[in-house]
């Protein structure tokens, strides 16, 4: 018995090991390769640069326009995790309070987004009807369309855990839903809109496709596009490219660890009911 | 003035009604309490009168103003709920001053008035504390400082003691009836508790599945009960009920004893009838001696409970204010005719 377990216990660590390391050799090669001259990088190998090219990240700021792509990423990030998180509380807070069979359709059909892939098909054809293709507005708009179910889904959870005698008392005090909302109920759901808010941002700061497909001018690019500035002008700068995908990294491992507590709260205290 | 009135009241959750038909009328300054089982709607009740609940019919007036379609807020009420419903994101003086603030009160006003009911309740060193940081004590307290300071025509209070401890539960009793007698407000109150009915009481109402068993004074109810239920739910220990079969007149039979029970209305001969006695009617000295087996004997120091059988098998309960120093075996008790209350074979009373 105790030899089993002792084995299990080794097979446990060698495949979380093994995980590991899939894991962090991508951000290894990303780390190392940004730091060599462009001829050492062309075959993006594990060995350590012969000498740092610090100067790699100044180029890709200067020559990728990064300064700009990264105000693109902010607007987007921020406006459509604020948008989405706001929206999903609204919603959560209705749809949980009026549990109607119309009520549950609704819900039901929002938490299908999760899991249903996107049809981009007919996704352009909206997107032209609406005159939002290639604006920022629209790029924002579809952003935190695509957070929405994900959002509802642990917001809607979350307001479960809030009595209803609360909502009451404050009917007594004299507020109409749009107060009791605004006053009472989104207060009592901070924990759950952080963890929101800094999971839809992550969502919108590491997504490539939506861009890639709706946004034609490089000017409105978000950093996870710039990238494509050092393909074909710079043939094969793996150097660049590494630094540059570092650089896009950044924001979001500090925004990460930051948040860190607040996603693990949000995400566990809401879920016990649902 | 501010009477409440209610008129043919019925409240339907889909196609189950909940409350029958209900007319009720409450005096100005009075304090009713509303008691029964749980389930029997008490609670609904009180949230029609709020206005938390719609109606299905009838009507809701407070003082001369039909209410029935007014919002809420805009009845001149006050609630004071059972898990005290406080803000938790609020400290106590913006709790206390929340409903003030959404009627954009100007901010001396709200200041005066949060002071006010602040001293009244002794929350004024408290008030900027937040309620996770109170005790159930002063949770309570800031919920009844929210009604106090809207300044309301009526006060409801739906269960309000029933998350605190037994100690705890009685001081505070005494403290809403001290609130009771300095505010001079009509107060409806809801609870499952008898003890806290019959102690606050001006009137109390008996509802026992969306019907009015009873209306009256806490010792009416307690002396006089109209049938076996409200006899049965007023009163701790509950009435003892016996099996009893008339002998004609008003001669009956229980457990092979003869009694005479002065009753106005005759009985057939051989009709069955519920007997009912107080615990505390059953004495050790005077009146009809009753053989009981006892099987265990309660203590509780200035009173003593005897648990048994009598001779039929029902069992019994006798409250005697001597010290009872055997624990079990045979013993009689005695009791006046005098306190005897029948009940007919539909719980109504026969007097």
């Amino acid at each position: 018995m105790a030899h089993r377990r002792t084995f299990r216990s080794i097979a446990a660590h060698l495949l979380a090991i093994i995980a590991s390391l899939i894991a962090i050799i991508p951000v290894y090669l990303i780390c190392v390769n940004a730091l060599k001259s462009s001829a050492q990088s062309s075959s993006m190998g594990i060995e350590f640069p012969n000498e740092l090219h610090l100067e790699n990240f100044a180029t890709v700021i200067e020559q990728g326009r990064l300064t700009t792509s990264f105000l693109n990423s902010m607007l987007y990030a921020s406006s459509a995790s604020i948008i989405a998180t706001l929206f999903a509380a609204m919603a959560a807070f209705v749809l949980s309070r009026q549990r109607t069979r119309f009520n549950r359709f609704i819900y039901l059909f929002l938490i299908m987004g999760i899991a249903l892939p996107i049809n981009f098909f007919t996704l352009t054809k909206i997107m032209q009807i609406t005159h939002l293709i290639n604006t920022k507005p629209g790029i924002i708009i579809l952003y935190a369309t695509l957070q929405l179910p994900f959002a509802i889904f642990l917001i809607y959870g979350f307001v479960e855990s809030i009595p209803r005698e609360l909502d009451e008392a404050a009917t007594m005090d004299g507020c109409g839903p749009v107060r009791i909302f605004f006053s009472v109920i989104m207060p009592l759901l901070t924990p759950v809109l952080v963890t929101t808010g800094i999971l839809s941002f992550l969502n919108t700061w590491n997504d490539f496709i939506m861009p890639l497909y709706y946004l034609n001018s490089s000017a409105n690019w978000p950093m996870t596009l710039a990238v494509y500035n050092f393909f074909g002008q710079y043939k094969q700068s793996w150097n660049l490219v590494s630094a540059d995908i570092l650089l896009t990294i950044l924001p979001v491992l500090i925004i990460y660890l930051a948040g860190q507590r607040f996603i693990l709260s949000g995400m566990t205290s809401g879920a016990v009911k649902g | 003035m501010s009477k409440i009135e209610l008129r043919n009241i019925r409240k339907s959750f889909g196609s189950t009604e909940v409350i029958h038909d209900i007319s009720l009328s409450l005096e100005d300054g009075e304090f009713t309490v509303f008691v029964g089982p749980s389930g029997c709607g008490k609670s609904t009740l009180l949230r029609i009168i709020a206005g938390l609940e719609d109606l299905t019919s009838g009507e809701v007036y407070v003082g001369e103003q039909n209410v029935s379609h007014v919002e809420p807020a805009k009845r001149g009420l006050a609630m004071v709920f059972q898990s005290y419903a406080l803000y938790p994101h609020m400290t106590v003086a913006q709790n206390l001053s929340f409903g003030l603030r959404v009627a954009r009160r100007p901010k001396a006003e709200i200041a005066e008035r949060v002071g006010r009911a602040a001293s009244v309740l002794q929350l004024t060193e408290l008030l900027s504390r937040r309620p996770a940081q109170l005790s159930g004590g002063q949770r309570q307290r800031v919920a009844i400082g929210r009604a106090i300071v809207r300044d309301p025509k009526v006060f409801l209070f739906d269960e309000p003691l029933s998350n605190l401890d037994a100690e705890l539960r009685v001081q505070m009793r005494v403290e809403i009836a001290k609130l009771h007698s300095m505010l001079g407000n009509t107060m409806v109150y809801v609870t499952h508790d008898q003890t806290e009915a019959l102690t606050l009481a001006d009137k109390i109402v008996v509802l026992r599945a969306g019907r009015v068993e009873q209306v009256g004074a806490p010792l009416t109810l307690y002396n006089d009960p109209d049938n076996a239920f409200v006899a049965g739910f007023i009163g701790s220990p509950r009435m003892n009920f016996l099996t009893a079969t008339a002998l004609g007149g008003r001669r009956f039979s229980v457990c092979d004893v003869e009694v005479e029970v002065p009753i106005v209305s005759s009985i057939d001969t051989g009709e069955k009838v519920s007997f009912g006695i107080r615990p505390e009617h059953l004495e050790a000295v005077g009146g009809v001696a009753l053989p009981v087996t006892t099987d265990v004997v309660e203590q509780l120091g200035s009173t003593s409970y005897l648990h048994g059988k009598v001779i039929s098998g029902e069992t019994i309960v006798a409250e005697q204010r001597i010290p009872q120093t055997h624990a079990k075996g045979q013993m009689t008790v005695r009791f006046n005719p005098a306190d005897v209350r029948l009940f007919d074979r539909n719980e109504k009373r026969i007097r």
